[in-house]
């Protein structure tokens, strides 16, 4: 017993730095110091999870640690923090906010971690709805803006459906398997393939796919980014996403990995959905954070194709690659105030270069990394996926994916053009990032710009990494 | 003997309090109906010896869900609607009864074909307190995922106050501290007055 608690140390960590930081902000009027200590509780418990080794099944099977699970954890952890980061520059101009933000955003990436060490349907459902509690929570938080409140009740409306649908999916497999431990359902699978099985494991794929926002389950997606707030968004683009997504790949390839031949076809057709939709209503978006809900959903569509071709490495080595550049566009976003407004339109980003060079620089390297120019990540990462499907006899899918990738190109390089090669207009002329909060941010940026350039020449430590956790996995 | 005449009261007033809250028309008549169908079924689960199900269901159905039902209810104001129905209800009323139709078929194709009384769960003997059990079992093989759904009622919590709670700035407020801790001569001045001149 002792041993099996001392693997989940720096989760029961990050659970009582919450309670800590939550009894703190009661007292404290300074939001921004319990954001900044959120923030580093979240790398603090990333490192610590980061070294730690040992592996095995705890706490009555209800959750696993392994190498796969530590890897998707740090990087939930570490793009929380960066997004957590964001959030003091941004909320301190526009309304004050209280440290409620950043204990919500612990508790969220709590429930996050808890959904990836789950090895039951029951732990994966309870820490699944931690994050999403948490997630409406922090979109509607700006109570005085509109956009935030629609946006917070579109998401919770749609979620709390997907939920159930979702729920209802984990009932047929319980009744299925006759127990909510992946591994007896596995093995159930491996024995008869009924009705149950297959509803089951639909709707929770259906319900995942909400989550990660994939084609016919995305139409929340672009007015959730654009009605929260430049931060929050920033956290829904990386920390969910990883979650989910590595969720979505750990059920799909471990316990439903015998039932190969059913899902293939639901995830191609999800994943070219995705991809062309995500690539296609890109192009016509107006405003930065549409446009980044749209590039959410062409990547995630992308990333389906790893899983198809069941490369673990590549879908681990993508979402790192993805959520660096994402957060990178986010953060400088939600550092540029337009007339002490938030930026909004693609179009007020003209002059950018000019005003600012270093934010500017940072945010046309992340574009980049994301519309996958060679020198970049986002083409490794790229290179990795479709390498990993064409592989597998996906060339096809492969072929598709890298048209929408290109097309997503487009509108990527889009707004760099914008920043760089447009007069700015007269009475978008100002950009303000000052103090210290805003210089924390903007060097956050900068290094996530920087990685995003720098892992194509040195990828060595990460590949070798996320290799090790995917064997884990398979 | 009289067990079988409790189960058989408390099962007909259950009845007749569902059929009630679906029938009437005032809307907090149906609460009430509602709340009534809980406290028999509360007293249905008396009976099979699941006593700690059966005051889960008072405290949370009754004291929570239904209070809360009222509560909005009579907030809303909502008032008996018009005896005629609209138009584009008057379908509703057949399609309803056809699905209640097809899930009571259900029931009975499955009470009569695959039930046997060896499949139904037997009545638990009163040696031992199914509390003490589902205590137990929560709080050692349960206790992670009990554990975060305690972290996401405290979620559900803070986020009510978080969206609710104004601080807002325009308001003013009393500081009591700044308001006792100040003395009488720091905002007193005693001046005397002449006669015919005034102050100043």
């Amino acid at each position: 017993m002792m041993e099996s608690v001392s693997l989940i140390r720096p989760e029961l960590f990050l659970a009582l730095a919450a309670l800590a930081f939550l009894l703190m902000s009661a007292w404290f009027q300074k939001a921004e110091g319990i954001i900044y200590g959120c923030a580093g509780v979240m790398v603090i418990a990333a490192l610590w999870i980061a070294c730690a080794d040992g592996a095995g099944v705890l706490l009555n099977g209800m959750i696993a640690v392994d190498d796969f699970r530590r890897f998707v954890k740090v990087i939930i952890l570490l793009s929380g923090a960066a997004a957590l980061l964001f959030a003091p520059s941004f909320f301190k101009q526009d309304d004050p906010v209280d440290g409620a933000y950043g204990v919500l955003a612990l508790f969220a990436s709590l429930g996050m971690l808890g959904m990836v060490s789950a090895t039951h349907l029951l732990s994966f459902y309870v820490s699944f709805e931690l994050q999403n509690l948490a997630l409406y929570i922090l979109v509607a938080m700006r109570r005085d803006n509109r956009a935030s409140s629609e946006a917070g009740v579109k998401y919770f409306v749609l979620g709390a459906l997907a939920s159930g649908v979702m729920v209802f999916g984990l009932s047929w497999l319980y009744g299925f398997a006759g127990s909510g431990s992946y591994a007896m359902i596995a093995s159930a699978a491996d024995h008869a393939q009924g009705l149950g099985l297959g509803v089951g494991m639909i709707f929770v794929l259906a319900g995942l796919a909400f989550k990660v926002s994939l084609v016919p389950f995305h139409m929340w997606t672009p007015d959730v980014y654009d009605g929260a707030a430049a931060p929050v968004t920033g956290f829904l683009t990386a920390a969910p996403k990883i979650a989910a997504m590595a969720v979505l790949g750990f059920l799909l390839l471990v316990p439903f990995g015998g039932l190969w031949v059913f899902w293939q076809g639901p995830l191609a057709a999800l994943a070219l959905l995705s991809m062309f939709w995500g690539a296609l209503a890109g192009l016509l978006q107006t405003h930065i954070k549409r446009l980044m809900a749209y590039s959410a959903i062409l990547n995630m569509g992308t990333l389906l194709l790893a899983v198809l071709a069941r490369d673990g490495q590549s879908l681990l080595l993508y979402l790192c690659v993805y959520v660096m550049a994402a957060l990178g566009v986010m953060g400088g976003v939600s550092l540029i105030r337009i007339k002490g407004q938030e930026l909004e339109r693609i179009e007020d980003c003209a002059g950018l270069g000019r005003v600012h060079p270093v934010l500017a620089g940072a945010m046309a390297l992340c574009l980049f990394s994301l519309a996958a120019v060679p020198p970049m990540a986002g083409f490794l990462g790229k290179f990795m996926v479709f390498f990993a499907a064409v592989k597998a006899d996906f060339t096809g899918l492969a072929a598709l994916g890298l048209l929408a990738s290109v097309l997503a190109a487009a509108f990527y390089l889009r707004v760099v053009k914008v920043i760089y090669f447009e007069a700015p207009k007269q009475e978008a002329a100002s950009f303000e990032a000052q103090g210290l909060p805003a210089r924390a941010a903007a060097a956050a940026v900068v290094l996530l710009a920087l990685a995003s350039s720098f892992l194509m020449i040195y990828p060595g430590p990460l590949l070798t990494w996320t290799a090790s956790a995917a064997e884990s996995l398979l | 003997m009289i067990e079988a005449v409790i189960f058989y009261m408390f099962a007909f007033v259950l009845m007749a309090a569902a059929a009630a809250c679906v029938s009437v028309r005032q809307p907090v008549l149906a609460v009430l109906s509602l709340i009534l169908c809980f406290f028999n079924a509360a007293g249905l689960m008396v009976l099979l010896g699941a006593e700690f199900l059966a005051f889960v269901v008072l405290i949370v159905y009754v004291g929570a869900v239904a209070v809360l039902f009222l509560f909005v209810v009579m907030m809303l104001d909502v008032r008996a609607p018009a005896a005629e129905p609209k138009k584009r209800q008057r379908f509703l009323r057949p399609a309803f009864a056809v699905v209640t139709a097809i899930l009571f078929l259900e029931i009975l194709v499955v009470v009569f074909s695959s039930l046997s009384a060896s499949d139904v769960a037997p009545v638990i003997e009163a040696d031992f307190e199914n509390t003490r059990l589902l205590g137990q079992v929560l709080y050692t093989d349960y206790i992670y995922p009990f554990q975060m759904a305690g972290l996401l009622l405290l979620v559900g919590m803070i986020g009510a106050m978080a969206l609710t709670l104004t601080k807002r700035k325009e308001v003013k407020r009393q500081k009591l501290w700044d308001q006792l801790d100040r003395r009488a001569g720091e905002v007193l001045e005693v001046r005397s007055v002449k006669t015919g001149e005034g102050l100043l």
